[in-house]
């Protein structure tokens, strides 16, 4: 399915948080949402799923725009992965990815035998199937993230929604969620902090600077180092990785910084 | 991230080789407590009927319910049961144990909707000071008597101040009509505290006669029930339940936060605005014929929680039911403990209450709730 942000504009309390961000997501692509903290991934993430109403531009899938659909419908179209989970009530990991079936079903309900077969699929394919009966507020950063994807693949849209996906996975898990949503032949559209990932993964990256897209298109064409230096205010240089023969961004802070500690491109 | 090897990805519904033995526990033995409970509920029915001044057995007791539901029973005029007996049982032990027990219910539901709505397990139906706006109706027909209230008898002031507290705090508390589970918090507790200060002014400005009065209304009694002050409750209990329960799935979603919520297709703003109308409303009729009891929206919610869990799906019908049970029992205990002399309900219920919550929440599975992050 085909998702395209159509000029699509966000003002929150009167400031303006996205201007005019136009992106075509073609059915099955991996787009990467790329830019500095409070650039506005998020927030296109969010004009998708109706977590937030553009004041001006449209979403559609398909051609259909996201405000006409039926939110339970939408709900089984976008499959959304967010960061975190509230636990001031906490669910179990099952309970957690058995609400991903919620909108297949009423309100009310008991989770069939089938609900039930798909969550704890999702949770294998995460590679959390031991963490099934464990508190959600008990688990690690990685852990609940991990989890959290699981219900969003037990969500089951052609379109899977990512919100910062790796950024509290070690590498491997890292390395294993970008592989394993390549896999499913959904259009998947992840705001991401890592370019290199973003570079070997996606099909597409889409380059955004308070509120404004800058660059889209195919990776390696996009990330240059001259563009990461203007995007990201750091410097980067391609370095070649022997192995693989592909060359990887590596990155420092601008010129005259360097006594200073590192800063880091993690999320704030 | 997969067990599958990179290179063959799994197919979608491939059979799951792990089945997970796990997921049974809940249901049985939620099935057999909620059946626990209401059996429990009838057998204290029946005590509250037959324990009081006039003896009553319990056989007898049982009898005479039965023969006031059942037309043409044997025993209701072989004249082996006195009038006073009758009137005692009838007329005054079941009506209130019948109030007691939805009170208990309802306040329990209302808590346990409350808590959702603005997320934050310190929620009570009080939180949006909806006993405090009520506290400020009744207490004016006590103080004032009820023709300085356009005639409103105490109950309808109480029912009237509730409702004008818990509408004040949702407009206080929206904004763009969004409502923020924080500022409602916040709008609750300023609002209570002023509707507090007002009720504490016009006590202790009255007569001393009327401050009995004006206790057992703040901190709750069912002393004065009749059968004619069941239906409203009844009405109010009913109808919430049959609301949350078509609702019950979509209220596990906002667990897990409004974005999240939002993300599972739930109309977060619309769901809210749903749960905080019927939460004041059920309140509301609760608190004009029982008056302010503590406690028991609070913590049942959280027994329940313990005891089986977040999904609502399984703790709601142990919320009503244990709420139900709980205050059944508390208002037979202070119509007995101090006789001749009655303690209001709501010193009970925190009596009875918080050292058994204490010592549940010190148990292990509290964790299940949460408990120990």
């Amino acid at each position: 399915m085909r998702v395209d942000f159509e000029s699509v504009s966000v003002t929150l309390g009167g400031t303006p948080v996205l201007r005019e961000v136009s992106v075509a997501v073609p059915s099955g692509h991996f787009v990467g949402i790329l830019g500095p903290n409070g650039s506005g991934k998020s927030t296109l993430l969010r004009t998708l799923y109706r977590g937030c109403r553009p004041s001006a531009g449209r979403v559609t899938l398909d051609g259909d725009d996201v405000l006409g659909m039926p939110r339970r419908e939408l709900a089984r179209t976008v499959a959304v992965m967010l960061q975190e989970s509230s636990t001031e009530f906490d669910l179990t990991v099952l309970e957690l990815v058995l609400l991903g079936r919620a909108p297949h079903h009423g309100s009310f309900g008991r989770d069939t035998a089938d609900d039930l077969h798909i969550a704890t699929e999702a949770l294998r394919r995460v590679d959390s199937l031991e963490l099934i009966d464990r508190m959600v507020g008990e688990l690690s950063g990685g852990q609940k993230q991990r989890v959290m994807l699981a219900r969003a693949l037990a969500q089951n849209g052609p379109v899977l929604v990512l919100d910062e996906p790796t950024n509290h996975l070690d590498i491997s898990h890292q390395l294993e969620l970008m592989h394993l949503v390549t896999t499913f032949g959904r259009t998947v559209i992840a705001a991401l902090h890592d370019l290199n990932l973003a570079v070997t993964h996606c099909d597409e990256v889409a380059v955004m600077r308070d509120g404004a897209l800058v660059a889209f298109g195919p990776p390696r064409d996009i990330l240059t180092p001259e563009l990461v230096r203007e995007v990201f205010a750091v410097d980067a240089r391609h370095v070649l990785d022997p192995a693989s023969g592909d060359s990887v961004l590596a990155f420092a802070r601008p010129a005259p910084s360097a006594h200073r500690p590192e800063r880091t491109l993690e999320n704030s | 991230m997969i067990s599958a090897p990179p290179a063959a990805p799994t197919p979608e519904r491939a059979p799951s080789t792990t089945s997970p033995a796990t997921r049974g526990r809940g249901r049985t033995s939620v099935t057999a407590l909620n059946a626990t409970l209401a059996a429990a509920i009838v057998v204290v029915l029946v005590l509250s009927g037959a324990i009081g001044t006039v003896e009553v057995g319990v056989l007898d007791a049982a009898r005479i319910t039965l023969g006031h539901l059942v037309p043409g029973l044997p025993w209701m005029s072989d004249g082996s049961l006195t009038t006073l007996q009758d009137q005692a049982v009838w007329q005054f032990r079941l009506p209130r144990a019948l109030l007691a027990g939805l009170a208990g219910a309802g306040l329990a539901l209302a808590g346990a909707i409350m808590q959702v709505v603005v997320r934050n397990p310190l929620a009570d139906p009080y939180v949006l000071g909806v006993s405090s706006g009520a506290s400020v109706g009744a207490v004016l027909v006590i103080v004032l008597g009820s023709t300085a209230v356009a005639g409103l008898s105490l109950s309808a002031a109480a029912f009237a101040g509730a409702l004008v507290a818990s509408a004040l705090v949702t407009l206080l508390a929206q904004q763009g009509g969004r409502l923020s589970p924080t500022r409602m918090i916040l709008a609750g507790v300023a609002l209570g505290t002023l509707f507090s200060a007002i009720t504490s002014y016009l006590t202790i400005t009255t007569e001393a006669q009327n401050v009995v009065s004006v206790l057992f209304f703040l901190l709750g009694s069912v002393s004065a029930a009749t059968m004619s002050s069941l239906p409203a409750p009844i009405i109010a209990v009913v109808v919430a339940c049959l609301i949350v329960a078509t609702q019950a799935r979509s209220m596990n979603a906002l667990l897990t936060g409004d974005e999240s919520a939002t993300s599972l297709g739930v109309n977060v703003t619309r769901l809210r605005g749903l749960l905080l109308v019927v939460a004041s409303l059920l309140t509301g009729v609760i608190v004009s014929v029982s008056g302010g009891i503590g406690f028991v929206g609070l913590v049942i919610p959280h027994v329940a929680r313990i005891l089986v869990g977040s999904d609502h799906r399984r703790m709601l019908p142990v919320t009503v039911l244990g709420g139900g049970l709980f205050l059944m029992v508390a208002d037979l205990l202070a119509r007995t403990v101090a006789a001749p002399t009655e303690i209001p309900l709501g010193i009970l219920t925190a009596f009875v209450g918080a050292p058994f919550f204490l010592w549940l929440m010190r148990r292990g599975s509290a964790t299940r709730a949460g408990f120990d992050r």
